[in-house]
């Protein structure tokens, strides 16, 4: 078997020619006996999940002053006393308002057979190709001047490409996140030779220096969220086999702990004031805050639309983007709403493309 | 698959869930056989596949689409299945040559015989992948969808495990060094 193409089709062979339907004598009457005395689960319980990636970026406005053009050296003493203030911790200046900016998302191509990445103003115009080319999970860093993509990060126009250099042999980088001060990325990685191995490292924005975060010890995968926003921890998810649980881990000492028994959709996206971290569990937007506490959700106010994806919060957290499906497709749109579950945007509508990989970023003007 | 059955199984009718069971246990067995290569976890996945179902059936919007939602379970109960204190030896049936149409019977086998062996050699993360797309023939979204992974994911996932495939088969292959290469 010299070409390829010829393993996929003997593979496909293979499998017809093994698959074994044979039921084994009192199969059944095992399964029924297992369920006969089991109750069902009530319906708000009883809801499927999955376990994908995403984050929302965020910004920390800077000190403003409002110059005024009368008593100008009054003005200046001013300021001179609020730099002075401000640089000592004596008092703080209000940051300024933070405004939401593009959306950015991946949209599936059938001729590149992966993805390719796409910008939308927050009222849904403006849609355009960013990338051409095939790359995942794109997020805007903290300033919303760059994204971060799968091995690589670049100007949000797509130019100035910079690929991450190689972690260590065998070993291959995920879906990464900016840490508040856009300095740092959190980033999946894994090895196919080796699937105990994979984890979390933090590495520099340009990809050098990782140091592990996280093992996930389970031959799975441990894929990061959000960092919160003083930057000493990232949510994640923890995929140990059958489904994924909401983790946080301490970016100082590498502690974890459980933030939420799953099955949950998402790797946790922290609200910008870092009282909340959202997810999906069923068909709801769950938000609990980082301690476990306050867990409730926030149901989407659809009925004729199922399947959504993870949230993430807008750089004023006033609003969630996510993708959902329509009932019977298998392509999603991106969506829009207040955290609250109401005024529900649709910023794409393309019922034959399957849009996903959302995130929110900062406007940078 | 009758949506009625569904109905009334959802709403707590166990006959009804018994029927439903009947009528899918054989192409669960298939799917779990091959994905896990052991006959005794696959049926512990799908006892437990099954007993998750009952269990969530009340969760189940659309009864239509009750066997994608099952082998949904499935698949993540045969993940669970790695996490299983319990270690058996394999029991995978020898393949039958009913493999593609080429005239030597004899490199068929082997071929066949190769690809096995690959196959064993695969992680279950990746034997469910390639599953999922070379003998359920999902399309890439349908897969992911199964995994509740995103798209991209699922492609490289597929594209790995092939190439893992294609590693052991493409070694297999390969001729053996001779003593001087050996000795370096």
């Amino acid at each position: 078997m010299t070409a390829h193409r010829d393993v996929e089709l003997f593979l496909r062979a293979q499998f017809e020619a093994t698959a074994d339907p044979t039921v084994l004598d009192g199969q059944i009457d095992s399964v029924l006996s297992a369920t006969a005395g089991r109750r069902q689960q009530p319906v708000w319980l009883a809801a499927l999940r999955s376990y994908p990636m995403t984050t929302t970026a965020r910004s920390f406005g800077r000190p403003l002053s409002t110059p005024a053009l009368a008593l100008l050296m009054i003005l200046a003493l001013l300021i001179a006393i609020t730099a002075v203030g401000v640089t000592t911790g004596t008092f703080r200046l209000p940051p300024a308002p933070v405004v939401n900016g593009p959306i950015v998302f991946g949209r599936y191509s059938a001729n590149l057979e992966n993805t390719e990445i796409y910008l939308a103003r927050p009222d849904g115009s403006g849609i355009h190709r960013v990338l051409a080319g095939a790359y995942e999970c794109p997020q805007f860093s903290p300033d919303g001047k760059r994204l971060s993509v799968a091995f690589a990060t670049m100007a949000a126009d797509g130019s100035d490409r910079k690929p991450f250099p190689a972690l260590a042999p065998g070993m291959t980088f995920g879906c990464s996140m900016w840490s508040p001060n856009g300095q740092q990325l959190a980033t999946e990685a894994w090895s196919v030779s080796d699937p105990a191995v994979a984890g979390i490292f933090r590495v520099n924005a340009d990809g050098s220096d990782p140091v592990r975060l996280t093992s996930n010890g389970n031959n799975g995968h441990d894929i990061p969220g959000d960092w919160s926003p003083d930057g000493q921890h990232i949510a994640f998810s923890r995929n140990t086999g059958n489904w994924s649980d909401l983790w946080v881990v301490d970016v100082a000492d590498g502690a974890t702990r459980r933030l939420v028994d799953g099955p949950v959709f998402g790797s946790g996206s922290w609200s910008p004031d870092g009282q909340w971290i959202a997810a999906r569990v069923g068909r709801d937007f769950i938000m609990v805050h980082p301690d476990g506490t306050g867990y409730h959700a926030v149901r989407i106010p659809v009925t004729a639309l199922n399947e959504p994806g993870e949230p993430s919060f807008s750089p004023d957290g006033t609003r969630l983007v996510f993708n959902m499906k329509p009932l019977g497709s298998d392509n999603a749109d991106v969506y829009t709403m207040k955290i609250d579950g109401t005024d529900l945007v649709q910023i794409t509508n393309t019922p034959n493309d399957n849009e996903y990989f959302v995130d929110w970023g900062i406007d940078p003007n | 698959m009758d949506p009625q059955l569904v109905i009334l199984a959802r709403g707590g009718d166990h006959d009804a869930f018994a029927r439903l069971v009947a009528g899918s246990i054989g192409r669960l067995n298939a799917i779990a056989r091959l994905i896990l290569h052991d006959y005794a976890l696959a049926e512990d996945a799908v006892q437990d596949a099954f007993v998750d179902a009952w269990r969530s059936l009340p969760g189940l919007r659309d009864p239509e689409r009750f066997q994608a939602w099952l082998t949904r379970l499935l698949i993540r109960s045969c993940q669970d299945s790695r996490r299983r204190a319990r270690r058996r030896t394999l029991e995978m049936p020898l393949p039958s040559i009913d493999g593609p149409n080429v005239a030597d019977h004899q490199a068929t086998f082997a071929v066949v015989d190769q690809i096995e062996r690959g196959l064993n050699g695969l992680t279950i993360d990746q034997r469910t992948v390639l599953v999922l797309t070379y003998y359920l023939d999902l399309p890439i979204a349908e897969g992911a969808s199964v995994l509740g992974i995103p798209t991209g994911t699922m492609k490289s996932r597929v594209h790995r495990a092939l190439a893992a495939l294609r590693a052991t088969v493409d070694a297999d292959e390969r001729p053996m060094p001779t003593t001087a290469e050996r000795t370096i």
